[in-house]
């Protein structure tokens, strides 16, 4: 039956679409089947002849009958088409009369329409010939009815007034007014206007008036609000807003306003600074506390009140009206805080470092937060500037107990050797403990002011903080002022005119010499390291080189050390003079011993040399082979007591008128001897300065004497005995060779009966001392 | 810089040195009234038989010395001072020695007051005596003799050490052990007028060295101690008020000179043992105005140009004498800000190139001794010029340096 339907419906197709089937003929033109009996070039005969060759005859047969069946199958398919066809033909004949029957009915009617067009146009001209005349004196009255109402309105425009006023209306009334003040004030010469105009200016003076009062209550509404809480501000401050629009409509000029505005505030905001500022003279409260109170009032008032005065008075003048307010309450503030702080700096103790600077952060955060809402101004960086400066005064806190510390070290060292005998310390033990101290004391502040540095410390990092405080007060007025003031105060001692006692400078002498050599260096170091101290060379411009304060504490050791020679020699001279002055030299007995004196210098000198060797070696430059042994050995003593009886020294003491023309060629033909030259780091150098510094005022008292023949033997006595010990202090024996030389001569020339003692003599009574 | 070249050109003319034969220590300067450059120089020959007084004119064009001689006899002169009211009246503090009953000597300090004579015209043209002969030159001189104008015993006066002249006044002030007498010369003689005793309440002094404040018409004096003190006294109160300037260790050691600034009131300066020179405004007695520690050894004397006052000079035993500008402490004003914004420019210039200009400093140092020097003094008629003398005999006439005078003056 399949191939029955899609022959039956390609026929029907090739029924209705001639076109397409000629195409597809044609595109199948190549292979045409004969045989295909639905195809467009099926052969009867050759498809017959086909079937009787092939089939056999019951298929035949078979064919036959479908053949039949589809032949009938097409009959009664074209029938009914030619029938379907035949109604549609006849319905549309019965259309196209019964349409020719309405378009009669229709004319008839558009006829009737354009009749009664025609009808009423011709009213309309009849109507418009009719009114033509009357129209302008229309327009007129409805002019005059519109300027009746209006009249009204402005007769009742005070009562209205007053009416919205006590409403509280304020907003419609102004509207009102000023829609009317147009016309009052262009008919304002009308003598029956001017009532009008003048109670309704009444009115709103007394409208101005109230809202002022408002005005002024809500800046003292401020206060109170701010006084219970921060809840209370807000919507005073979006009323004051309202009232300014208010006023500003009404012709208030935006600077009284904005003056007014900040007239109220000031009161609030100077009573806070008052409040501050007395705190701020006391260390009572805390001093987290007072930023606290501070940042919480004052700093949030003054934030509100920029925020609320922006918003209100945008106007570039009100800005900087408000700016310079704004500027003078935050210089209030900062002073008082700058104070605060320095004072905390100041008189806290050693605990008081985290406190401050837990007080500064707080501070500067909250500035810096502040500086976001005012961008004009530098707050924040003014604010860095309080702290900067906080610190710095801790830092110089922090010199200043240094200073004391270093001031009461001296002074108890000062005191520890007065007290105890100068054999009974150990001058190194107390230097180390001297050293120890102050280099703990240094490093224990450089410690506690490191808690600026705190990592969490919100101005820790900025670059102007650093170089104020690090570079600045810490590395320079700090450490290098601190050592450079230790190494003054030392060297000081050495120019006080009671000179202080001759151990201390020697201590400190050898004291700012180890600092140098151990201490300055490293303590430079930490300090750089501790405070990140840059190597660039503005933080170098700003900082005293190491080398420099090296040089300081040289020259204090060296002044110290000096002053030490001067003051034991000066000892040692003090009592030689005293006893060449007290003595007739004139007068006299024939010399039995050395004096007492002599003896005594000696044996002090042993002393000033125990001293001196413990805390310095022998010279470090060459020539300190010799010396430094036990002075015990009488033998050796008397040994060495013999060996300058030279030749020379023998005429020497054979005191004659020309012993000073000797003298005069002896010191042309020798060089130049500096007997008091400065003193070197070395036990044989400073201990022979204190030898040379007692012989030369030796020789000067003795020329202020005049001698008898036994004054001047008994002045070569001592100075035979001071020969035979004096040479194991000295660095250069020929120096006091020279100078007991001077002394001899000297005595002679001034002894009226000049006659020396044998020298065998003298070498006896100095052997049996 | 044009100055400044001048300067450089213009070499500094070399020290006149003159000598003794015996030992000295007495020097003076003598307020010539014809303004000719005087000093006064004494001998201390112990066992001499003629200690001299050698007055010398120094003749600045030749660049030499001119002297005469006076005998001063076997006594050995241990200080000199020339009266400035009277340039021929001339005070000397010696040693005697007498030998009583040949064996047993004894030694007294005495002073006296001569006359120098009146030098006679038709006598031979003074000797020049220039540096290189001085040393031979002493013989050729006639000697003069001294006229002895008087001297008094004065109770309890132990050693007299000097005598120190009124600026104004005929009047002196004898400086011994038994206290400061102050002595009337008027009218040919010597009459004492007080006796300051040398106490300090229970503890007995001993006077050095004096001098007179030459301010307020000089009525004030004021001593150099042992003890390292200085002692002023008002000469108008009775001297049973005591000192009325108290300067306690002023030095350490002995004080052994004492100058009062010329031009700047109050003002003093004190050398002593210590080897220091400190400088002292009496209102405020407990710290030095400023300190200097030049000397190695005993300071001996120090004396402030008598007319610029910022030079300062002083003599040791460490036979130095150094020559200081202590402009900072001086009459002399300090430049002014006012003269620093007027011609900046040319002070910057002048400051860059002399950096030291306005700091104190030490101008110049005597070399040319080599034995302790006990005494330096101005010339008291040309301020740049000074005098210096060593124990050896030796005494050495020096100049301000030009490039420092023409500092101080331009």
């Amino acid at each position: 039956a399949e191939p029955d339907r899609s022959s039956r419906n390609s026929r029907l197709r090739s029924f209705y679409q001639q076109g397409q089937v000629e195409s597809d003929a044609a595109s199948v033109g190549l292979n045409v089947d004969p045989c295909d009996i639905d195809g467009a070039g099926f052969d009867p005969e050759v498809y017959l002849s086909k079937l009787l060759q092939e089939q056999p005859l019951t298929s035949l047969m078979a064919k036959e009958q479908q053949m039949v069946d589809q032949i009938r199958q097409l009959d009664s398919d074209m029938q009914t088409l030619v029938y379907d066809n035949y109604s549609k033909f006849i319905s549309a004949t019965d259309t196209i009369r019964k349409m020719k029957s309405d378009f009669h009915r229709m004319e008839q009617e558009m006829n009737n329409l354009a009749e009664s067009v025609s009808a009423m146009s011709q009213q309309a001209a009849d109507v418009r010939q009719h009114v033509g005349g009357k129209r302008a004196e229309l327009k007129r009255l409805a002019g005059v009815s519109a300027l009746l109402h209006k009249l009204q309105y402005l007769l009742d425009l005070p009562a209205r007034l007053t009416e919205l006023r006590r409403e509280g209306a304020h907003q419609q009334a102004i509207r009102a007014w000023q829609q009317a003040d147009r016309v009052l004030s262009r008919y304002a010469d009308l003598p029956s206007f001017r009532p009008i105009r003048a109670d309704c200016l009444a009115i709103m003076a007394e409208l101005r008036a109230q809202l002022w009062q408002r005005f002024n209550e809500g800046g003292s509404g401020t206060e109170s609000g701010g006084e219970g809480g921060s809840g209370g501000g807000a919507p005073d401050a979006r009323q004051l807003a309202e009232l300014v629009d208010l006023l500003g409509q009404l012709g208030e000029s935006e600077a009284d306003l904005s003056a007014a505005f900040l007239r109220q505030a000031d009161p609030r905001m100077q009573r806070l600074l008052g409040d501050l500022e007395a705190q701020a003279g006391s260390l009572q409260d805390d001093v987290l506390q007072f930023v606290d109170q501070g940042c919480n009032h004052l700093v949030s008032e003054l934030c509100i009140l920029i925020a609320v005065f922006g918003d209100i008075f945008p106007s570039p003048e009100s800005r900087a009206k408000l700016e310079a307010y704004h500027e003078s309450v935050m210089r209030s503030y900062l002073a008082i805080v700058s104070k605060r702080f320095c004072l905390e700096a100041r008189e806290s103790g050693g605990t008081g470092d985290s406190l401050l600077v837990r007080a500064c952060d707080r501070f500067h955060r909250k500035l810096q937060a502040m500086h976001r809402l005012v961008t004009e101004g530098e707050l924040s960086v003014r604010a860095l500037a309080v702290v900067c400066d906080a610190a710095a005064e801790r830092a110089a806190a922090v010199r200043a107990q240094l200073d004391l510390r270093l001031t009461a070290a001296l002074s108890g060292l000062r005191s520890q050797l007065a007290t105890a005998g100068a054999r009974s310390v150990s001058l190194p033990q107390l230097m180390a403990g001297l050293l120890t101290e102050l280099v703990d004391a240094v490093k224990a502040a450089l410690a506690g002011l490191q808690a600026f540095l705190a990592t969490d410390v919100s101005f820790s990092l900025k670059p102007a903080f650093r170089e104020r405080f690090c570079v600045r007060a810490v590395r320079q007025e700090l450490l290098a002022g601190f050592l450079n003031h230790q190494a003054t105060q030392c060297a000081r001692l050495a120019q006080l005119s009671p000179t202080p006692p001759p151990l201390l400078l020697l201590l400190l002498s050898r004291y700012c010499l180890d600092f140098r050599n151990s201490s300055l260096h490293y303590l430079c170091t930490l300090a750089d390291e501790q405070f990140l101290v840059p190597e660039s060379p503005q933080a170098e411009a700003l900082v005293t080189p190491v080398s420099e304060l090296s040089a300081v504490y040289s020259d204090s050791a060296a002044e110290l050390l000096q002053a030490y020679v001067c003051a034991s020699g000066g000892t040692l001279a003090g009592m030689l003079r005293k006893s060449v002055d007290a003595r007739d030299w004139l007068q006299g007995i024939e010399p039995r011993s050395v004096r007492a004196v002599v003896k005594r210098v000696v044996e002090d000198l042993a002393g000033i040399d125990a001293s001196v060797s413990s805390l310095y070696d022998e010279a470090p430059s060459g020539g300190g082979g010799r010396g430094g042994g036990d002075r015990s050995s009488d033998s050796s003593a008397s040994r060495l007591a013999r060996r300058p009886l030279t030749a020379a020294s023998r005429s020497q003491w054979s005191a004659t008128p020309s012993t000073l023309g000797n003298s005069l060629l002896h010191r042309l033909f020798s060089d130049k001897v500096d007997l008091l030259g400065p003193a070197e780091f070395g036990r044989a150098s400073v201990v022979s300065g204190v030898v040379r510094l007692a012989l030369k005022t030796l020789l000067e008292c003795v020329r202020l004497k005049t001698f008898g023949r036994y004054g001047l033997q008994q002045v070569q006595v001592d100075c035979h005995y001071l020969h035979a010990f004096l040479w194991r202090y000295v660095s250069d024996d020929s120096v006091v060779h020279f100078l007991l030389e001077e002394i001899l001569a000297s005595a002679a020339h001034r002894c009226i009966d000049p006659v020396s003692m044998e020298q065998s003599v003298v070498e006896l009574i100095v052997e049996r001392d | 810089s044009i100055i400044k070249s001048e300067i450089k050109m213009d070499i500094d003319d070399p020290p006149v040195i003159y000598g003794l034969e015996t030992q000295a220590r007495a020097l003076c300067s003598v307020p010539a009234l014809d303004d000719s450059q005087q000093f006064i120089i004494g001998t201390q020959g112990l066992r001499v038989e003629h200690n001299q007084l050698h007055l010398l004119t120094f003749d600045a064009d030749s660049n030499s010395v001119s002297k005469r001689i006076f005998d001063h006899g076997r006594d050995e002169i241990w200080s000199v001072s020339v009266a400035p009211h009277n340039p021929n009246l001339c005070a000397t503090v010696f040693n005697r020695v007498t030998m009583d009953s040949g064996t047993n000597p004894s030694v007294a300090k005495r002073w006296c007051l001569w006359k120098l004579p009146e030098e006679e015209d038709n006598q031979t043209p003074r000797h020049r005596n220039s540096s290189e002969d001085a040393l031979t030159s002493s013989s050729l001189s006639s000697v003069e003799s001294l006229q002895s104008i008087g001297s008094i015993e004065l109770e309890q006066q132990g050693e007299p050490r000097c005598l120190a002249f009124h600026p104004e006044r005929a009047e002196a002030v004898l400086v011994s052990d038994g206290g400061l007498y102050q002595l009337g010369l008027g009218s040919g003689a010597v009459r004492l007028l007080a006796h300051l005793p040398a106490k300090d309440g229970r503890s007995q002094l001993r006077y050095w060295h004096a001098a007179w404040n030459p301010h307020h018409s000089a009525q004030q004096v004021i001593a150099a101690c042992d003890s390292g003190g200085l002692r002023g006294f008002d000469v108008r109160c009775p001297p049973s008020d005591g000192p009325v300037v108290v300067i306690d260790n002023a030095h350490n050691g002995q004080a052994r000179c004492v100058d009062y600034n010329p031009n700047k009131q109050y003002y003093l300066a004190s050398s002593g043992d210590d080897g220091a020179i400190r400088f002292w405004d009496t209102r405020q007695p407990s710290n030095p105005v400023k300190m200097l520690r030049l000397h190695k050894h005993w300071a001996c004397c120090v004396q402030f140009n008598p007319y610029h006052d910022q030079l300062v000079l002083s003599g040791g035993t460490d036979a130095k004498v150094y020559l200081t500008n202590n402009r900072s402490i001086s009459s002399e004003p300090v430049l002014s800000l006012d003269d620093d914004l007027d011609d900046d420019d040319d002070d910057d210039d002048r400051r860059q190139q002399q950096p030291e200009l306005d700091e104190d400093r030490t101008v110049s140092v005597v070399e040319e001794h080599e034995d302790s020097v006990y005494a330096a003094v101005w010339c008291a008629t040309d301020p740049w010029l000074f005098a210096s003398l060593s124990y050896d005999g030796r005494l050495v006439i020096s100049h301000v340096p030009k490039s420092e005078k023409y500092r101080i003056l331009l």
